[in-house]
Parts: C-alpha cells; sequence; structure tokens
C-alpha cells in the first residue's frame, strides 16, 4: 500500500516542477517505502568504506570490553535516488530568484515530511535496533539521521563489527577494525553508520612560530631569511582594523551596515574558555564602544536531533576563541553565538548545528573551522555531513566551512604529504561555502614600506590599503618563497629536485625553518566523498568526488566534473610573512605564558598568534552578516550568487586590474582580489604505499603534483578561480553592493544547468 | 558699524573665555567655589587634570559610554571621563590649596560599565583626598551612575584629589567632580581675571583705534 502511494507524489512532485513551483510551500508528505523485503539478519550486506586507516594490527590494543557504553551511534538515512533528485531541484528553486519558492525556506521537520524517510520505514528499523538491545535516542525532525545507544557488545553483535581500543599517536581511541553490516532490507534506505570510532577532526588553525624557539639556524643557508620567525625578522600582528582596511570593510561599517540584528553561530565542540577574552579582544580592537551592539553568547542547544551534552571547556577551546574574535571583527554589531555539545563517537559541532536546525528560528549563518579529508572519514560520514548542510541550506543557512590548513594533502595533517591530493570532507559538499587561506606577501615583493605604517595607528592598525596576497603556503616547496630565498642568498635553488631547498642539506635546513611539510591553504577536488579507497586515507579504489555544482562555473574553474574546493578565501597566514592573526586566549593550559596565553594585555603583540582557514571562515560568515542586514534576506548557500559575482568580474578570460598583486592599486570596483602568484603545493615523500601525487624529480622530498613524472604541481595560482583561493579574497564593500545585482544574474546559470 | 561687531564680538569671547575657565558647576557648586576645575570634563579633554590617565590609550573624555547603563554623561552633563586601564592602575588627579583643618566637601559620580571576568579580567577603583582613601572598589558588577559624597579635613597646604583605577574590560565613567571648602568664596579665580581682562584689553584696544581716526 506504501509503494503504491509513492507514484502518485512523485508525479505531483514533476507537476509542481512544470508549473515553475507555483505552491509556496510544500505539504506533501513523503510515504514512499525503501525497505521492501523482510529484515533477515542472516542476509546482510556490508557498508564498505567505514573502517578508519588507523584500524590496523599495528596499534590494536585488544577488544572493547562488552560493557562498554557507546552513545550518539547515528543510522546515516538516504533518500531514494528519485526522492533525493526533487529534494536538488527544489533547493536550486530556493535559490532562483525568478521561482516562486526563492527564499521560502523549509524547516526541519517540513524536510523530513516532504523529502525524509518514510515512517513506516523508521518504525521498521527502530524495531530492528530494539530487537538488538539498542535504545533509540532520537530521530531527527528531517528524518535522515536515526540516533541510538547501547553497550559495545550489543553494538557488536548488531553490526558485526570488531570494535576495539586502538593507541594512536600516544592517544587511545575506539573503532571498529572491519567495515559493519546490517540485514539487507535497509540497504535502501540506510547508507551507513556514522561511526564506530572516536576519531574527531582537528581544529584548522595554526599557531605564529615562537620568534626565538623556532628556526635554529642550525645547518640552514648563509643568510636564513626565517631563522628568526619570519623572513623579515619580526611580527607584524593584524587586528581587527587591519583586516577592515586591507578587505574594505570600513566603508561598509560606516554606511551603517555592521551585522546589527544578525547572529553568526560557530559550532564547536568546546565551550569558551572565558567571556572575558572576548571582551577584551573587542575593547583593544577598538571595536566595544564603536559597535556596541555586539554580544556573544555560550549555548549548548538541546534540539530534537540529537542529545547535547555540556562539553565543559576542553582543548579545542583555542579554536573556539579565535571563532568569535574574528567573527565579531568582521561583522562587531552581530550576536556571535558559540554553539556546542560534547564529541560522542560524531563531533560535537555537528550534534549542536543539527539541533539548532530544528529551533523555531534557525540559525542564518554558521561557520565551521574543523576539517578531516574525505577519504578519513569513510562513506557514512561524508554522507552524514552532505545531508546535514543539505538540510541547513534548505532551511537558509549559509554554512561557511575552513577549507583546511594542509595545502592539498589534507589526509596528512601537515606533514610531508604521503597520502597525496586528498580534500576535507567537512568543505567540499555541494551545500558549503568553502573558505580557504591566502598570505600577505608585502615581505617577499620587498613592498613592506609600501603597505605597513612604521607605527601604529589607531586601534594598532599598521596595514596602510589592501595588500598583495599569495596563498598560504608554509612548505619549502612554495615558489614564492624559494624565490624569496634566493633573491636574498644570490642563491638557485629550485622548486623540485636535487637543487631545491626542501632538499638542501638532506632537508635539515628546510625542516629547520619549519617548512619542511604541508601547511598552508587547501583546495583541491572532491574525490572520496562515496566509494571505499583501496587504502584509507588515499583518494582510490572506488571513491568518486561530488558531482560539480551547477553554479561551480567560471573562468579558472576546471571542467573535471567534480566539486572543487575553495570558494572564497581570506588571509590565513601565521606568520611565515611576520604577519598573522592575534587572538585574546588567556587559558594557561592552552600554552606556554611567553606564547601569549595569559590574561590578555594592552598591546595585542603580546597576544597568542594565529594563521588558518579557521580564522578566514568565521570572517566570511561575518561578510555574510553584513550582506544578511543590507538585504534583509538570508540567503542559504551563497555560492550561487558569489560564483555569479566572480563571473562577472572574470568573464571569459580574467580581469588584469583584479590582480590582487596590484596591491594598492588595484581596481576599486573589484569584488574579489584574484590571487596569482605564488602555489598550495606542499612537500611530498614516497609513503608506506609508494608514491602518490608526488614528483620527486630524483630527490628524497618532491612537491604534490597531480603527476608522479611531471612537475604538475597541486596547485598554482592563476588568473581567476585557482585550487588556491577560489574565486579570490574580498572586497567586502563591493561585495555588500554588488550583491543584488548578482542575484539577478544568478538565474540563468541555474536555469541552464537545470536544462541538462 | 563693522568695527562695532568686532568689539561686541571680542567681549562675548572674552566672556566664553572666562566661562570655560571658571570649569562647569558641579553638584549645585558654582564654578567658582569648586576646587577642581573642568569638573564635568566640560572642556572635551583632561584638560587640568594630571596623571597617567591623561595618556592611556583606555581612557580619555567622552560624550556617553554606549556600553553603560543609561550610556548618557551623568545628569545629563555634555561630556564625561571612561577610564579604563588594561593590567595596571592608572590615576587621574587634581591638586588644590587648601587649608589645613579645614573642612572639605568632595562629591563625584562614577559607574562601570563591564562586569570583571573571573579568567583574571579585573577591576577596581580608589578615589582618595590626599592620604585619606574615600571610596575603594573591587571587581565590582557594571552599575549604572552613582553619586558618592565625604567630607574630610585637610592636612596640608595643598591637597591633591585621585582616583586610580583598573578596568580591564570596561570602563570606569568619573562625572561632575566637586570639592568645596568651607569658606565658599565667590570671587571669581585668577585665571577668570585675567581672560576678563584680555578682554576689556581687547575692547580697550578697539576702541582707541576708532577713537584715534
Amino acid at each position: 500500500m506504501n509503494q503504491n502511494c509513492a507514484t502518485p507524489v512523485f508525479a505531483l512532485s514533476a507537476f509542481a516542477l512544470a508549473l515553475g513551483f507555483a505552491t509556496t510551500a510544500p505539504a506533501a508528505q513523503n510515504h514512499e517505502r525503501l525497505i521492501r523485503e523482510p529484515v533477515d539478519d542472516t542476509y546482510r550486506v556490508t557498508l564498505a568504506g567505514n573502517t578508519r586507516s588507523e584500524a590496523i594490527p599495528a596499534n590494536d590494543r585488544g577488544i572493547l570490553r562488552d560493557e562498554t557504553p557507546m552513545n550518539g551511534l547515528q543510522l546515516v538515512l538516504h533518500r531514494s535516488p528519485e526522492s533525493q533528485a526533487a529534494f536538488e531541484e527544489y533547493l536550486a528553486e530556493l535559490h532562483n530568484p525568478k521561482s516562486a519558492l526563492f527564499h521560502k525556506w523549509l524547516t526541519n521537520k517540513q524536510i523530513g515530511e516532504r523529502f525524509g524517510a518514510s515512517d513506516e520505514d523508521i518504525a521498521t528499523v527502530k524495531e530492528w535496533l530494539a530487537s538488538e538491545g539498542l535504545h533509540v535516542d532520537t530521530v531527527s525532525p528531517d528524518k535522515m539521521v536515526i540516533e541510538f545507544s547501547g553497550d559495545a557488545g550489543h553494538v557488536r553483535a548488531a553490526f558485526q563489527a570488531a570494535l576495539h581500543n586502538l593507541v594512536v599517536d600516544g592517544r587511545s581511541h575506539i573503532s571498529n577494525m572491519n567495515d559493519p553490516s546490517m540485514p539487507h532490507a535497509f540497504a535502501p534506505l540506510v547508507a551507513g553508520v556514522a561511526k564506530l570510532n572516536d576519531f574527531m577532526p582537528h581544529p584548522l588553525n595554526v599557531r605564529r612560530p615562537a620568534t626565538a624557539a623556532h628556526k635554529s639556524g642550525v645547518g640552514t643557508i648563509a643568510n636564513d631569511p626565517f631563522r628568526n620567525g619570519d623572513a623579515g625578522g619580526g611580527f607584524n600582528f593584524i587586528g581587527a582594523a587591519d583586516l577592515a582596511t586591507m578587505y574594505n570593510f570600513n566603508p561598509v561599517f560606516t554606511s551603517g551596515i555592521t551585522g546589527k540584528g544578525q547572529s553568526i553561530v560557530v559550532v564547536e565542540d568546546t565551550n569558551q574558555y572565558s567571556q572575558g577574552d572576548w571582551v577584551m579582544f573587542r575593547k583593544v580592537m577598538g571595536l566595544s564602544r564603536a559597535y556596541p551592539y555586539g554580544t556573544m553568547t555560550q549555548v549548548n542547544p538541546s534540539g530534537t536531533a540529537d542529545v547535547c551534552a555540556n562539553p565543559g571547556d576542553n582543548g579545542d577551546d583555542t579554536e573556539a576563541a579565535i571563532d568569535v574574535d574574528w567573527a565579531t571583527a568582521a561583522a562587531p554589531n552581530a550576536a556571535i553565538v558559540s554553539a556546542a555539545c560534547a564529541d560522542t563517537v560524531q563531533f560535537g559541532g555537528f550534534l549542536a548545528l543539527a539541533n539548532l536546525l530544528t529551533e523555531a528560528t534557525p540559525p542564518k549563518i554558521v561557520s565551521i573551522s574543523y576539517g578531516e579529508s574525505e577519504s578519513e572519514l569513510g562513506a557514512a560520514e561524508n554522507l552524514y555531513i552532505n545531508n546535514l548542510y543539505a538540510s541547513a541550506v534548505a532551511e537558509g543557512v549559509s554554512v561557511f566551512v575552513s577549507s583546511g590548513d594542509e595545502l592539498a594533502a589534507s589526509s596528512d595533517g601537515g606533514r610531508v604529504a604521503t597520502h597525496g591530493i586528498t580534500v576535507s570532507g567537512f568543505t567540499s559538499t555541494p551545500y558549503n561555502i568553502s573558505v580557504g587561506g591566502t598570505d600577505i606577501a608585502a615581505e617577499p615583493l620587498f613592498e613592506t614600506a609600501t603597505y605597513y605604517s612604521p607605527t601604529n595607528l589607531a586601534n594598532f592598525r599598521t596595514a596602510l590599503s589592501y595588500v598583495p596576497e599569495v596563498p598560504w603556503n608554509d612548505s619549502c616547496t612554495s615558489a614564492v618563497t624559494v624565490d624569496f630565498i634566493n633573491a636574498v642568498n644570490s642563491t638557485s635553488f629550485t622548486q623540485v629536485g636535487p637543487s631545491s631547498f626542501c632538499n638542501f642539506d638532506g632537508g635539515v635546513a628546510a625542516n629547520d625553518d619549519g617548512l619542511l611539510g604541508a601547511v598552508g591553504g587547501s583546495g583541491g577536488p572532491s574525490a572520496c566523498a562515496t566509494g571505499t579507497p583501496a587504502t584509507r586515507g588515499i583518494t582510490g579504489g572506488t571513491c568518486a568526488g561530488y558531482a560539480k555544482p551547477a553554479w561551480q562555473s567560471i573562468f579558472g574553474n576546471p571542467a573535471d566534473g567534480v566539486r572543487d574546493t575553495p570558494d572564497v578565501s581570506l588571509m590565513a597566514g601565521n606568520g611565515l610573512w611576520g604577519v598573522y592573526y592575534a587572538a585574546c586566549i588567556s587559558n594557561p593550559a592552552d600554552g606556554p605564558a611567553a606564547d601569549g596565553f595569559v590574561p590578555c594585555g594592552a598591546n595585542p603583540a603580546g597576544w597568542t598568534g594565529w594563521g588558518g582557514t579557521s580564522v578566514s571562515s568565521p570572517i566570511w560568515a561575518g561578510i555574510q552578516a553584513l550582506v544578511n542586514q543590507s538585504t534583509g534576506s538570508a540567503w542559504g548557500n551563497s555560492n550561487p550568487v558569489l560564483y555569479t559575482m566572480g563571473n562577472m568580474e572574470y568573464g571569459a578570460g580574467g580581469n588584469p586590474s583584479c590582480n590582487s598583486t596590484l596591491g594598492n592599486a588595484i581596481g576599486s570596483t573589484c569584488a574579489f582580489n584574484d590571487v596569482t602568484l605564488g602555489d598550495n603545493s606542499g612537500v611530498c615523500d614516497a609513503g608506506r604505499s609508494g608514491t602518490i601525487n608526488c614528483f620527486l624529480d630524483g630527490a628524497k622530498y618532491g612537491i604534490l603534483s597531480t603527476s608522479n613524472t611531471a612537475d604538475d604541481e597541486a596547485y598554482p595560482a592563476t588568473p581567476g578561480w585557482d585550487f588556491t583561493s577560489g574565486i579570490g579574497t574580498a572586497n567586502a564593500w563591493n561585495i555588500v553592493n554588488s550583491w543584488s545585482a548578482a542575484v539577478a544574474a544568478t538565474k540563468p546559470i541555474l536555469l541552464d544547468k537545470l536544462k541538462k | 558699524m563693522r568695527k562695532s561687531i568686532t568689539i561686541l564680538a571680542l567681549f562675548f569671547v572674552s566672556l566664553l573665555g572666562a566661562q570655560r575657565a571658571m570649569a562647569d558647576s558641579c553638584n549645585g557648586v558654582s564654578a567658582g567655589a569648586n576646587l577642581i576645575a573642568n569638573c564635568a570634563f566640560g572642556t572635551g579633554d583632561f584638560t587640568s587634570w594630571s596623571g597617567t590617565a591623561t595618556s592611556d590609550p583606555f581612557s580619555f573624555v567622552d560624550s556617553g559610554d554606549p556600553l553603560a547603563i543609561g550610556s548618557t554623561p551623568y545628569n545629563g552633563l555634555p561630556f564625561e571621563a571612561a577610564l579604563g586601564s588594561i593590567g595596571t592602575t592608572d590615576t587621574l588627579s587634581q591638586t588644590f590649596a587648601t587649608t589645613p583643618g579645614d573642612s572639605y566637601t568632595i562629591i563625584f559620580a562614577l559607574l562601570n560599565d563591564t562586569d570583571p571576568d573571573p579568567s583574571g579580567y579585573n577591576n577596581s577603583f580608589v578615589a582618595a583626598f590626599g592620604p585619606t582613601t574615600l571610596l575603594s572598589l573591587g571587581n565590582a558588577g557594571a552599575d549604572a551612575y552613582t553619586l558618592y559624597a565625604y567630607s574630610e579635613t585637610a592636612t596640608g597646604a595643598s591637597t591633591t584629589l585621585s582616583f586610580t583605577e583598573e578596568n580591564d574590560l570596561g570602563s570606569w565613567e568619573l562625572d561632575s567632580v566637586s570639592v568645596q571648602g568651607p569658606a565658599v568664596s565667590s570671587t571669581p579665580e585668577p585665571s577668570t581675571f585675567l581672560l576678563l581682562g584680555s578682554g576689556i584689553v581687547a575692547m580697550a584696544g578697539a576702541a582707541r583705534r576708532r577713537f584715534a581716526r
């Protein structure tokens, strides 16, 4: 009977689509049943691609005791292909300014009613879980997640997964050692379990190197420009006033657009250590009196999607502090909300977001500063993230996510890359705005006198204008770095091969300078959002990336058929070229007093220093708050507008007047600063699995490359869109003012793609 | 005709100057009776005041604190002092002639615009009349303006009224400061005589030039 209901529902949907979505709100209930065979525990299907790469004998510390509690386990559901297609088309209409459904955002419950699993299917799964001795805690209102709990013994039996204790890098973990399985009858509905391990994503921040302790100079070249911490021998922090100057926020603020009335949610798995740190940041940066409506609140949202436990304050509080500091710098009158749940086996930040989405008034802007590579996350977790963001977008939420701090090698955590080209699954979905990182290029271009005031101006500002940018790249393979070293030493190091700086002195010099790694702004093609890698952490096997979204069509973006990251960028350097972000973080447990982990004083030069795309993401979220205030509307997935704006700027062949290298001579109407100099290619090495995306050129250390036999570096900055900075960095005033024109021009792009 | 206007203008300028030098009337104490000059920071700055607060970038004179309860200077005055030293204490003070043994009435208005934070961000405020502490606050919560009044006996030929403060996260707003001695005099201050005199001299000079033609 339920199957019979499905046909008319979809016929009705198709009819509504054909009429141009003349209806204003979805009303029909989805009764399509996907479980169409008896639930037989002996006829099972393996949920492939859901075992961590760390789940190997070398890390194994024995079987997890049966009585060990396992909370927050999540069955991730997927829609039928027809229902998924209808949902995606509906999302497209929500973002089509010519559609009757434009901005007719859904509630989480409406998503479930229209596009979620049927109640009958959910009841069947719940019944099975109960029969296995497991307790169903919640079913998300969008009907895409069933959260359950139980002890390890029952979980092991239900999913026939060997659950073990592991020790990885000195830390204890739990994980399944083999892919789980479930009754075959569930296969059309249940994508997998997210997840049977407790590995968490990493916060995407990088501390400023300590001036004295870092880069001792042992084994270095004669004139090591990085010996004292940065090329210029001194650091220059970015404050809120610098940000406002470089990226042209000031005229936006002067016009009265300050984020007032808007909320920005940063999702975390920790509470803030100190409200006072944030207040101090605003006072010293000159924000509190000029923009007195800004607030910051800490919440542990207890919605209906998940069980949210208060995480207290933990080691990720540095990330949480960076997020709230820099969100308020970009939208100083906005309400900043730090939303956190304790990690279960799921990232607490996602639990917080899922619950917020079930509230009567969900947030309209979210920033996420964490990441993990697609190929490490596993198929079920990737789908969980994709579904979560898709629901957010359907509710009008703009989701900004850091692209990553590991250059094009997200599986390697900043170390010398051995896993090839990978991207973070937190940022690679078609539903989020992926925010990459650049660095300030005044030093490598020998133009500091042009762009920095020698003394502090009001509110510690030293930036005099927009400053040229290059991709953020702390690796010895960076062309900008190699050129700079050669210029100051009259040497002739190459980017790759035996004569490269990476290989000089066996890599000692580069390592001593902190450059023998893959740290910098991430970007690359989605490649393992679905399927199973042959080797975990490495793209391969049956891996496939997300399909290229309709809106990702712009000069410079390759016709690779997949979602590419990042979409946009901002400065994220951690001090290689002397510039970093100051953040007020006083928790002594987070670091030494000498590095600024004390109650913050009157001069931010003594505060903690940071880089990372975890800074650029909340700033972009702040820009969105300015847009939302200016337009009086939420925008859901802003990418269709941002890419349209980028297309307006670049046209078919780029726009030289918007080239970032022009610095203070850049065109006054550019919404995006086009970063064209440098690269985000990192140093790589032959790993246990062989040489992967690494051109060694006869040396020990090579350069990340799309070819093992040629220098096809991954990736160079180029005119227009590229993998280092996406469309580019922001001119906030021009973005806010160009928004409406870009919206008006957005429709043709969407509709053209929909017709295909 | 034009010369007459000039003379009148000069006269009024001299009167305005005299009024400025007499400073504001505070707490019902006339400018002549108030031993504190620029008692409500009516100059828009720290004129007549001394101490480290006058050069601290986080201390200044404002025309209203948007973070404060009420957000406007005390009792409708146009200005107030915002004192927000971070991590250390600043002092704002004035020294004036006193007669040992005489009693003086000290009045000032004060508010704190921000709560302290237990993670190491403090506030403190001490008001002193010479060696005598009048008020001592530590880690006080945000509040609205409060008018504090004291009566103290001078011990020297001159006395310093000082405000020593730290407010890591916010500001102390100080306004309407008065010190009044027992012998209230309506005699204008010497500086007032000077300014009035300069106006009269200017008028006389202008008149002489006019008559000399």
